[in-house]
């Protein structure tokens, strides 16, 4: 019974969706992720990012706001109105900190949102967080 | 004896010529006496009547002179203010209005009076005012509106009263905020994207060195892990310093809205104590708590407040020897709830202490080793109590440390939401920009607050009348006031593209709650939909509209 749980937590890894333009950051991000057992998915604009969330379902989408072709807002507000895609679990990963940003991103219904640099670690810790909430809720 | 007869008998105005004193005194005598002295006196009187005449008419003149000068000199400058002035006596007509006003209003500086009244009238601004006059003397306000050629004006209004409180003329001023706006917008802007430019890499740098410090590329040795710490706390700085200049410019510019709310400031500062505790320790500081449980809850943005309280504990730190002490206590005067924090360290001063709170100036007390900051922190707090209405000063406790102190004044929620409502009124002011549907409803935290429900109910009064002023578009109105809800309905134009408008309408109310009502228990609900066709029921129309929005949201 014990080794069959273990067996299916590994093959129901959680699903996490990072949607920024910036290389550096998709790829350090991914890297901590996938060491700590996530599943990850990458998507460079809100276009793309629209497409990934629909095809893999993620659990948590980390979202970056000022991206080209689609941005972190519009995407974020086509999600909500997507099938399927309105309670995926979203975290803004921004640089912007301006109020306005802060409140139409929170008028989507957001996890959270984080201003640019962030600390890794607690961002982990949040994820986890949020992971088992969802768990015990679904439960 | 004679000397006492003559005392008695000399007529008053001779009492010093003795040749007038006469022998022998009789009735006859005397009466004749004491009408030649009528006669002077009616002569000498006459004489001082036309003299005065004469001054009081040469006075008169003068004085007019003077008035006619002073007047002249007062037209001109009401002529060339910059600012749009307008004086409107109590039965509603224009006394005056100068060129400025003339120009903003008509957009022609020698526009005839009935042209300006016809704009006022167009603009309902009368009607308006009207229906903001309460009985208070000297009444005021202000609200803002949208020229014909489409600047954005904003309007000053005040009630003169005379002695007995009656009011003898309303003095309108108007000011062309355009470009005001457009400024303060660009400069924003400008914001938003230079911290998006020095975030980034930091971002990347950050989580590279937190990659490794993980172990993500493999095992690391103590060196590398002593580099990479100092990287990491570097970083850290760097970003500060980032988010303080951030802050700097955002409260120059105004970019910065207090996102206020109902706080016990009691959790602030446990909150601050809390997240100080380990550094204080370090140094074996005490940090205590006075706190009065009976200071009332602020209006206040909880984040800034806890800025605020961060930076001032962070310095009293920083600056109190070891087995020092920091004491936090708060107390409430008539008009406003003070916070001091108070350590035990080297002092402030005087000479130095009111540059302190200047931006980037340092002064070296005895800080700990490796402290190093831009001078920014004290001029932010300073800006963001005074952004609340307070102030921040510090005492100097005679070489046993220092007090900060700052206050923030007593809001009612009433002026606050009075304040919102009439920017909210601004979103919807636009002859371009007419609303399909907006829906407020207001939900009084507490019930006997009838206060706040009088200013919901001024404002809306205010947002029936700009609505008024475009009639092409008024299908319908609907308003429906309750004991302790309120709802506006502002009902759709004919236009087909009300799902557009609609949309930007949404959006510019959604900002509303996080930068200017505040928190949710004192937020008036506000709804938004397309006019619902199905029923003319002021109770459906609210029950169908809050559907709608939901829908649409």
């Amino acid at each position: 019974m014990f080794e069959f749980l273990g067996f299916s937590k590994k093959n129901n890894k959680t699903k996490i969706l990072i949607v920024d333009d910036e290389p550096n950051i998709v790829q350090t991000l991914q890297d901590r992720l996938e060491m700590n057992e996530y599943s990850v998915f990458t998507a460079a604009n809100g276009k793309e990012g629209l497409e990934q969330a629909q095809k893999e379902m993620p659990d948590v989408i980390l979202l970056d706001v000022i991206m080209p072709i689609m941005d972190g807002h519009e995407m974020l507000e086509t999600l909500r109105k997507t099938p399927g895609c309105q309670d995926i679990c979203v975290i803004m990963l921004t640089a912007r900190s301006q109020t306005q940003d802060i409140a139409r991103a929170n008028a989507c219904g957001i996890e959270d949102y984080i201003v640019k640099p962030f600390d890794l670690s607690e961002l982990l810790e949040k994820i986890e967080c949020i992971v088992e909430h969802r768990k015990a809720l679904a439960r | 004896m004679r000397d006492k007869k003559e005392q008695k008998q000399i007529p008053l105005d001779r009492l010093h010529d003795e040749a007038a004193i006469p022998e022998q005194m009789t009735i006859a005598n005397l009466i004749e006496q004491l009408d030649s002295a009528q006669e002077k006196i009616d002569s000498l009187e006459k004489q001082i009547e036309i003299n005065s005449s004469k001054h009081f008419d040469l006075m008169h003149e003068s004085v007019n002179t003077i008035v006619q000068n002073e007047q002249t000199k007062l037209n001109s400058a009401i002529e060339y203010l910059p600012e749009g002035l307008i004086i409107i006596d109590p039965f509603g007509n224009i006394e005056k209005a100068n060129t400025s006003a003339r120009t903003l209003l008509t957009g022609s500086d020698n526009a005839p009076i009935d042209l300006i009244a016809k704009a006022l009238d167009a603009l309902g601004i009368k009607n308006l005012i009207a229906s903001n006059i309460n009985s208070r003397k000297n009444d005021q306000g202000e609200f803002r509106f949208r020229s014909q050629n489409n600047n954005i004006l904003q309007l000053l209004w005040h009630v003169i009263d005379d002695d007995n409180d009656k009011p003898i003329a309303t003095v309108i001023t108007l000011k062309d905020m355009t470009e005001e706006i457009e400024n303060s917008k660009a400069k924003s802007d400008f914001i938003a994207a230079i911290s998006h430019e020095l975030r980034t890499p930091l971002t990347s740098i950050q989580n590279a060195v937190s990659n490794i410090l993980a172990g993500v590329t493999g095992r690391i040795n103590a060196k590398t892990r002593t580099y990479l710490n100092t990287v990491t706390a570097d970083c850290r700085r760097y970003a500060t310093l980032i988010n303080d200049l951030l802050d700097t410019s955002k409260l120059e510019t105004g970019a910065m809205p207090l996102n206020r709310c109902a706080i016990g400031i009691e959790t602030i500062i446990n909150k601050a104590i809390k997240a100080f505790t380990a550094i204080a320790d370090e140094k074996s500081i005490e940090i205590n708590a006075q706190l009065d449980r009976r200071v009332p809850p602020l209006l206040a943005d909880p984040q800034r407040i806890e800025q605020v309280l961060a930076n001032l504990l962070d310095n009293a730190i920083k600056y109190t020897p070891k087995d020092g002490r920091v004491t936090i206590a708060d107390y409430e005067t008539p008009e406003s709830v003070i916070i001091t924090v108070t350590d035990t360290g080297t002092g402030i001063p005087d000479n130095i202490q009111s540059r302190i709170f200047e931006k980037f100036y340092q002064h070296h007390r005895q800080a700990g080793a490796g402290y190093q900051g831009a001078g920014l922190g004290l001029a932010i707090c300073s800006d963001i109590i005074k952004a609340h209405g307070g102030s921040l000063w510090v005492e100097s406790l005679q070489g046993n440390g220092c007090k900060f102190s700052f206050s923030i004044p007593k809001v009612t929620p009433a002026i606050i939401l009075n304040k919102h409502l009439t920017d909210l009124s601004d979103s919807i002011n636009s002859p371009k920009e007419n609303t399909s549907l907006i829906m407020l409803k207001f939900q009084c935290p507490d019930q006997n607050d009838s206060h706040l429900n009088e200013h919901a109910k001024n404002v809306i009064n205010s947002l029936i009348e700009i609505y008024k002023l475009y009639p092409e578009n008024n299908s319908d109105l609907v308003l429906q006031i309750n004991d302790n809800e309120m709802a506006l309905i502002i009902l759709d134009d004919k236009n087909n593209n009300t799902d557009k408008i609609t949309k930007k309408i949404i959006k510019n109310i959604r900002d509303i709650p996080n930068n200017s009502f505040g928190h949710q228990q004192l937020l008036p609900m506000i709804a938004i939909a397309k006019y619902p066709e199905e029923t003319d029921d002021p109770a459906d129309l609210i029950k169908i509209a809050r559907e709608k929005y939901r829908n649409m949201t």
